[in-house]
């Protein structure tokens, strides 16, 4: 488990991580789940790759940001067992000093008046 | 998605085959789920995109694999090299660390030293346009056992115009000189070459510009070249001494140009002047004095072009068969000729040998290594317990070696440096192209790859050990275990650097005894501490001065004699292990049988009378030379040529002999014989010739002291001043420092073969106590048990010793063994003692055992400390 400072350390996070995060933050997953998870939620435009997913999972695990669950049936794809993550305390606070930082950024740019025009 | 399409077979194995990019414990890790999630987004785009989707898919997985696959081998490198870090400089670890950097920086330093020298000798470039198309054209004669010869003036010319296969054929001779203006009289090293020598070799001057054609014409003014060397030394590298005139030899000279100090085959020579049209040369074929090389023309193999000349001296032994009969040539490389055989091959030698003790040090690693690993089997079967791959492990174990190598090799590089620099400092002619004696490129690259075999060969054992268990065998043989400690591993390594050391250790006993053999081989002259030498060049030479210069040298000698300190001076021509050699035919007339019709070649000198008593070469029969007057054609004889001459014995005294030149001498003397040539040739068959003959335009001065030698060579300098100003000498040497050069490079080989073999043996001894010291340790138990029922501490000990030595028997026998098959390669370096000497492998056994038997004991009396109380209740 890492400890506040040490989860500052980890910012800022690269986009898959935070993304895979994200994907974990209200349910357990599987692999292909976080993939489709993120597809779904940037309606697309980010499709994460399995070795960018699996290299990511692995340091997450490591940094312990998440753990893995039972290896269990897939109810979408029963013919395959697949193993679950899931979110720690840490990995929650990570994702979110990662959105302060985020939304202190976008902050300081509305500041500036940088704010997009509708499209 | 419950349509479901297919992904086809090839799709999927080509995505597993791409997976094999990332490190091997990930693939066990995720590659299933990764070929699940590919699949299905495989569906998904082939569903919603189509086929170009798929294309898509393929190229952002590609790239995506590939950047991902290095970030993780590299994380997966630096995980593993932390912890072997963490692993070698731990507390429990620092004598094992400690003594495998040693090892391995010894064997890769040795390896990294000695070829930085085969190299530099055999390999680095000559400093020559094309170097490998330049050749060195050697006279032969097949009939007297000549292989390598000068050729004469005409001969050089005849093949000028004949051949057709050189782009250059150019020849020199040396002609040491005098130099008196600008300074104190010098004598330099000097060369006369014919003008295109240079553009043959593609060297450069330094400043001004080389000989050209017209250098060389007949009545064309004195010109010269000096060295770098001397231009720096004598006229402070002033570039107004080119086009400036100096004396050399009381002529006036112009120097033309500058000349590299280092020329390839040549590192001494100060000056340089045309060959020119000397009248002395032009005419004798049978006079070998010159030195030819050639640059094959375009196209020519060196075969094509020794039987293009080879067809062109068959001519000329036709035409001129006087001078030329049975005379062809062989044409070598130009480093054949730089490098004798003999060197090369002494140095291949040094270079397996220092391959044979990286060898024993990387056994002695693993040897080391394989003890700690079963040391470390607990740790081993806990990690296999909570995960971590086989695979994992054998990575992880090779990373800890190849850290360990590196580290031991970086440490060896700096020693091959610091002796590279030492020989380099101490020893500069040992390698024939300047500057070619550094760690360059190639150097490295060598001790990389030793780098990377030692890791291969320290770690992959260990593994294996490692490898063999699984999670409940590691654990349970990292228990106590009455078995352990016999691993059949650790007694093969001890065997093979018992087997290796032996090899080493037997070679280099014959080359000891070999070079000890030399120091006492008979010299046939008495004394050489206290005989000192000079060369004096007379600069005039010509035939006026005959008189002249002989009545120099009597006087010299008469002068020197007087001096205190000196017991006797004589003057030659040569004096024996100069390095330089005469040939002549000699026939006697008549001629009896079994005398060849050509007549026996024989070494020439010319000599003043006392030369033989300063010498003390003992006369056999007859006289010596009178000091002064002698006949011209009065000449003494070696012993060994006598007997040549008249094999059925007959007094050669008052008998008449014919030189190939034609010319007729009445024997007056006979003398012992005299090694002339190096330790190892036999006595040269030789006639001398008194100073009335000839003289050589240079001579030599020996002077017997019993005084301080450098006392009696500044008077002799001060007696030479007095009868002659301008007249250099040369630095004085004795002839007992000319013997040791002459046999330096082997000296120092053996040297370096013996000082290997001592290391092997002693990393040997190392590993054979490391090994029966942990068996002891290991089966402490075992022995208890034998103790409590009886066994005395004495027999305790046996058994451990038994098993020990028999593997180290046949270590040492096969070693003997490969030593005898190599023999055929050194026998042609061996002096006085056979390739398979059976006193000399039998001592090396005996030695080889000793030290083993030492080596077992040491550590096997451990074994009589053990209390078996103790032992079995802690157990």
């Amino acid at each position: 488990m890492l400890r506040r400072d040490d989860t500052e350390s980890l910012l800022p996070l690269p986009p898959a991580t935070f993304h895979i995060l994200v994907a974990l933050s209200d349910a357990d997953r599987h692999g292909y789940g976080i993939m489709q998870e993120v597809a779904q939620r940037t309606s697309g435009r980010t499709k994460l790759n399995p070795g960018t997913l699996y290299t990511t999972i692995q340091r997450l695990l490591e940094k312990g940001l998440i753990v893995e669950l039972n290896e269990r049936r897939d109810p979408d794809e029963d013919d395959e067992r697949r193993r679950y993550y899931r979110l720690t305390p840490s990995g929650r606070r990570a994702a979110q000093l990662e959105l302060a930082r985020l939304t202190e950024l976008v902050a300081l740019g509305r500041r500036a008046g940088l704010t997009p025009e509708e499209a | 998605m419950n349509a479901r399409t297919r992904v086809p077979a090839w799709a999927d194995r080509l995505y597993a085959a791409l997976l094999r990019t990332y490190p091997e414990s990930f693939r066990e890790e995720y590659a299933g789920e990764m070929r699940a999630a590919f699949r299905s987004r495989w569906r998904e785009e082939r569903q919603t995109r189509g086929l170009l989707g798929v294309a898509g898919l393929w190229l952002s997985v590609l790239l995506d694999t590939l950047t991902t696959a290095v970030r993780s081998q590299w994380e997966m490198l630096d995980r593993d090299l932390r912890y072997a870090w963490r692993s070698l400089t731990g507390r429990q670890s620092w004598a094992f660390t400690t003594a495998a950097l040693l090892t391995l920086a010894l064997g890769i330093g040795a390896v990294t030293a000695i070829f930085t020298f085969v190299h530099a000798v055999l390999l680095a470039p000559l400093p020559f346009h094309e170097p490998d198309r330049v050749v060195r054209i050697l006279d032969t004669d097949v009939a007297h056992d000549i292989d390598s010869f000068t050729a004469s003036m005409p001969n050089f010319r005849s093949w000028r115009q004949a051949s057709r296969s050189f782009s250059h054929l150019a020849a020199f001779r040396g002609a040491n000189s005098n130099l008196t203006s600008g300074g104190q009289p010098e004598r330099v090293t000097g060369l006369d070459v014919s003008a295109n020598l240079w553009e043959l070799l593609g060297v450069r001057p330094v400043a001004g510009r080389a000989f050209v054609e017209e250098d060389d014409a007949p009545g064309h003014a004195p010109v010269a070249m000096i060295s770098e060397g001397l231009w720096r030394r004598r006229f402070g590298g002033e570039s107004s001494v080119v086009g400036s005139t100096i004396d050399v030899n009381l002529v006036p000279h112009v120097v033309v140009g500058i000349a590299p100090q280092s020329v390839g085959f040549t590192t001494d020579v100060d000056l340089w002047r045309p060959l020119g049209h000397d009248p002395e040369l032009e005419d004798n074929r049978g006079d070998h004095r010159l030195v030819v090389l050639g640059r094959l023309a375009p196209g020519v193999s060196v075969e094509q072009a020794q039987g293009d000349l080879q067809g062109i001296a068959a001519r000329l032994a036709r035409e001129f068969p006087e001078t030329n009969e049975g005379w062809s040539v062989r044409v070598v490389s130009v480093r054949d000729w730089i490098v004798t055989a003999e060197e090369s091959q002494r140095l291949h030698i040094l270079l397996a040998a220092v391959t044979l003790l990286l060898l024993v040090a990387a056994t002695n690693v693993a040897n080391l290594q394989v003890a700690r690993a079963t040391g470390r089997l607990r740790e081993i079967g806990v990690r296999l317990a909570l995960g971590a791959s086989r695979a994992r492990l054998v990575r992880q174990m090779l990373t800890e070696n190849l850290l360990l190598a590196a580290a031991g090799g970086a440490m060896g590089f700096g020693l091959a440096w610091g002796a590279v620099r030492l020989a380099g400092a101490t020893l500069p002619d040992l390698v024939p192209v300047e500057g070619a004696l550094v760690l360059n490129v190639p150097v490295l690259l060598v001790a990389v790859v030793c780098i990377g075999a030692t890791a291969l060969l320290t770690g992959l054992l260990p593994a294996r050990m490692a490898l063999r268990y699984n999670v409940q065998g590691a654990l349970q043989q990292a228990g106590r275990s009455t078995t352990g400690g016999r691993s059949p591993a650790r007694h093969v390594l001890v065997a093979v650097q018992l087997a290796l050391a032996t090899t080493l250790m037997a070679c280099a006993a014959l080359l000891t005894q070999s070079l000890l053999r030399l120091q006492e081989v008979e010299l046939g002259f008495a004394d050489p501490d206290h005989l000192l030498t000079t060369q004096i060049t007379r600069s005039v030479t010509t035939e006026e001065m005959l008189g002249p210069n002989r009545e120099f040298y009597e006087t010299l000698v008469d002068e020197v004699r007087a001096l205190p300190g000196v017991a006797a001076a004589g003057v030659s021509n040569l004096v024996p292990f100069d390095g330089d050699n005469t040939s002549m035919a000699v026939s006697p007339v008549p001629r009896p049988e079994g005398v060849p019709e050509e007549g026996v070649q024989a070494s020439w000198r010319i000599v003043t009378a006392d030369y033989f008593q300063t010498l003390q070469i003992p006369l056999r029969q007859g006289r010596l030379f009178a000091p002064r007057g002698e006949g011209r054609h009065s000449m003494v004889l070696s012993e060994g040529l006598a007997r040549r001459l008249w094999p059925a014995g007959e007094d050669p005294l008052g008998r008449q002999v014919q030189l190939g030149n034609g010319q007729t001498y009445d024997v007056v003397g006979v003398v012992g014989d005299v090694r002339q040539l190096g330790l190892r040739d036999d006595p040269e068959p030789a006639m001398y010739m008194p100073t009335t003959w000839y003289l050589m335009p240079t001579m030599t001065l020996t002077v017997r002291a019993h005084g301080e030698p450098e006392a009696i060579a500044r008077s002799v300098g001060r007696t030479v001043a007095r009868l002659d100003p301008h007249q250099p000498l040369s630095e004085f040497q004795t002839l007992r420092s000319a013997i040791a050069a002459s046999a330096a490079a082997p000296r120092l080989h053996t040297f370096l073969l013996a000082s290997f073999a001592g290391l092997a043996l002693l990393l040997a001894a190392v590993g054979v106590a490391g090994v029966v010291g942990y068996a002891v340790g290991q089966r402490t138990r075992e022995l208890a048990v034998r103790l409590a029922l009886g066994a005395s501490p004495g027999q305790a000990m046996r058994h451990v010793l038994s098993g020990s030595l028999l593997t180290c028997a046949a270590g040492i026998l096969v070693g003997i063994g490969a030593a005898l098959a190599l023999g055929r390669t050194l026998s042609g370096m061996l002096y006085g003692v056979g390739a398979h000497d059976p006193l000399t492998f039998l001592a090396t056994a005996a030695v080889l055992l000793a030290a083993a038997t030492i080596a077992c004991w040491l550590p096997a009396q451990r074994a009589t400390r053990i209390d078996p109380c103790v032992t079995l209740r802690e157990g």
